[in-house]
């Protein structure tokens, strides 16, 4: 066997995959694309987020319950395991389960099931059991450390020194990297990425290169790329700056402390000022299928393809949604030589729509995506109904069959770690979600209920991928 | 072949229809019926779901969106070992139990 290759064990069968990659994308290119069953409805999940910020990959690795797939590099005689009802009940009951489904009506709400009360009492006892979503670990003997990151740290722990530090800035996206060079004071920032520039950066470069000449069209791409250049340039030549790498921070606790995640290890920091700069997530949507494997965002595509090199040369992606990342997953699935069709779902966009024309890619406008399911294990059918607003002739439905599906939309800013030290919140939809209250068009400025100041800038403060002064319409 | 659901959270499998169910049992509270449906309490704490969850609840009660009140997201935000949280030196976790109420 090859150096590159490795063989994993999973549900106890060999599977042979790439050196380098995550379990999730490892799995993947096995057509394993179910990595666990949700716990009520039992129902298929795959990788999602691709960042560790979801639930659907969460596995038995090397005996270790609720271990990321998508955040885990594979390693040679890895042991992977579903950790659902099905490696608890074996396949036969996983089916029984699923057939059971298909008798409840879209809708059917448990806890209504209350009469009669024998048979409810029944349901509730045998449904119970099988909510569980994980073993606990084998005997310690069994267990090594930690599975590796599938991105570790190249130098051991950074963090020894970090205790208090007076800036930091979560988040090394340019939003951060802003906030970085306007500080007059040094400022400390730290990132899952292993060199600053964000989720974008890697993505954004090779999509440029791939274009070519042809980059001129595509003036968000052009934008957004020269943007993270020259602040990743910027940033290097400023010797009072530094940067730290694979790190997360998990979680935030008053007045002032936060606790970071370095690799495997964790640290406690205290700051006398943050900047929240920690990007946006994912949104997917809310339609029939949700759920179904397969269903990515574009932050989730740029993981896959640029840190684990997925492979989709030759498949067929539909890709929907508007903006920056509609046009960036596209180029880049083409980079990688895939066939992206894509779906224009919202008004604008019109100088990359006529490119997107000239570049051959299978293109539909004015239609919105209503629902997935998976027809192949490796396999999604979806069907695209017209958006009501949509000018024109009103298009009937129609079906597309796709290997991925990429939903490109607004982020949903990040909120729990600076909503848990003390900011105050509220809902504004059209900014992706959650939001800081009085914030401005270039983010929020306060201070936490003990007097710390802290700053939230970028798509973490809802203001859009784009430079804050496009971004935030009124 | 399963239904096609619509899961407003997927860490505990709460689709849009039992959402609005409970809404319909006279849950109104955010609060009330992320306990009543589980809607934000699984791992990822209600990162993936608490802003939907809350746009249809402001939805169903016609209210302004602004209006409703974001429950608690506990720490942590992702799965931690004991290993890891046994391995701090120097906790911090006292200082968030005195602002909990």
């Amino acid at each position: 066997m090859s150096s590159d290759k490795v063989t994993l064990r999973f549900q106890n069968k060999a599977v042979i995959c790439r050196a380098g990659t995550s379990v999730a994308a490892a799995l993947w290119e096995n057509g394993i694309r179910v990595l666990s069953h949700s716990p009520k409805y039992g129902r298929g999940r795959g990788v999602t987020c691709a960042r560790g910020q979801c639930t659907a990959c969460l596995m038995r690795i090397d005996g270790i319950p609720n271990v990321r797939a998508c955040e885990t590099a594979v390693c040679d005689g890895m042991t992977i395991e579903r950790q659902d009802t099905g490696a608890f009940y074996g396949p036969v009951l996983q089916k029984t389960l699923a057939t059971a489904d298909s008798l409840f009506p879209v809708g059917f709400y448990y806890k209504w099931f209350t009469r009669p009360a024998a048979l409810s009492r029944m349901f509730l006892q045998g449904i119970r059991p099988l909510t569980g979503v994980g073993r606990v670990p084998d005997a310690p003997a069994a267990v090594r450390s930690l599975p590796e990151a599938a991105d570790p740290p190249a130098r051991p722990a950074a963090t020894e020194d970090l205790g208090s530090v007076d800036h930091i800035i979560v988040g090394g996206g340019p939003a951060g990297l802003e906030a970085a060079l306007e500080a007059d004071a040094p400022a400390l920032v730290v990132d899952d990425h292993p060199s600053p520039g964000g989720q974008r950066a890697a993505a954004l470069r090779e999509a440029c290169e791939h274009l070519g000449s042809r980059l001129q069209r595509y003036p968000t791409l052009a934008a957004a790329d020269d943007r993270i250049r020259s602040l990743q340039e910027k940033f290097s030549e400023r010797r009072d700056l530094r940067y730290i790498g694979h790190s997360r921070i998990v979680a935030g606790y008053r007045p002032n402390g936060l606790l970071l995640r370095h690799g495997s290890e964790l640290a406690s920091v205290e700051f006398a000022m943050l900047t929240w700069a920690a990007g946006a997530m994912d949104v997917l949507g809310l339609f029939p299928g949700n759920d179904t494997p397969g269903l990515i965002g574009p932050r989730a595509l740029y993981r896959l393809l640029c840190r684990d090199g997925l492979r989709v040369d030759g498949k067929p992606v539909l890709v929907v949604g508007h903006g920056l990342d509609l046009w960036l997953s596209a180029a880049l699935l083409s980079a990688r030589g895939a066939h992206p069709a894509l779906v224009v779902d919202g008004p604008g966009d019109q100088t990359e729509i006529s490119a997107a024309v000239d570049e051959k890619w299978q293109l539909a406008t004015g239609m919105k995506l209503a629902s997935l399911r998976t027809i192949r294990a490796d396999r999604i059918s979806a069907t695209l109904v017209p958006r009501r607003s949509a000018p024109g002739p009103i298009n009937s439905h129609l079906e597309l069959d796709a290997d991925l599906v990429v939903v490109c939309g607004e982020g949903k800013p990040s909120f729990d770690v600076t909503y848990q030290i003390g900011v105050d919140y509220e809902l504004v939809p059209q900014a992706g979600g959650f939001v800081p209250t009085r914030r401005t068009e270039s983010g929020y400025r306060g201070t936490l209920p003990d007097g710390a100041p802290v700053a939230i800038v970028g798509e973490a403060a809802g203001t859009g991928p784009q430079v804050p002064s496009e971004g935030a319409p009124s | 072949m399963s239904h096609p659901k619509t899961f407003l959270c997927r860490c505990e499998d709460v689709t849009l229809e039992e959402f609005r169910e409970a809404y319909g049992e006279g849950f109104s509270e955010l609060e009330s019926l992320k306990r009543y449906t589980g809607v934000g309490t699984g791992f990822c704490q209600g990162k993936g779901c608490m802003s939907e969850a809350a746009a249809e609840l402001a939805r169903l009660r016609g209210i302004e969106p602004g209006q409703i009140r974001l429950t608690t997201i506990r720490p942590p935000a992702e799965p931690l070992t004991f290993g890891q949280l046994a391995a701090l030196d120097e906790p911090i976790f006292h200082a968030a139990q005195e602002e909990e109420e």
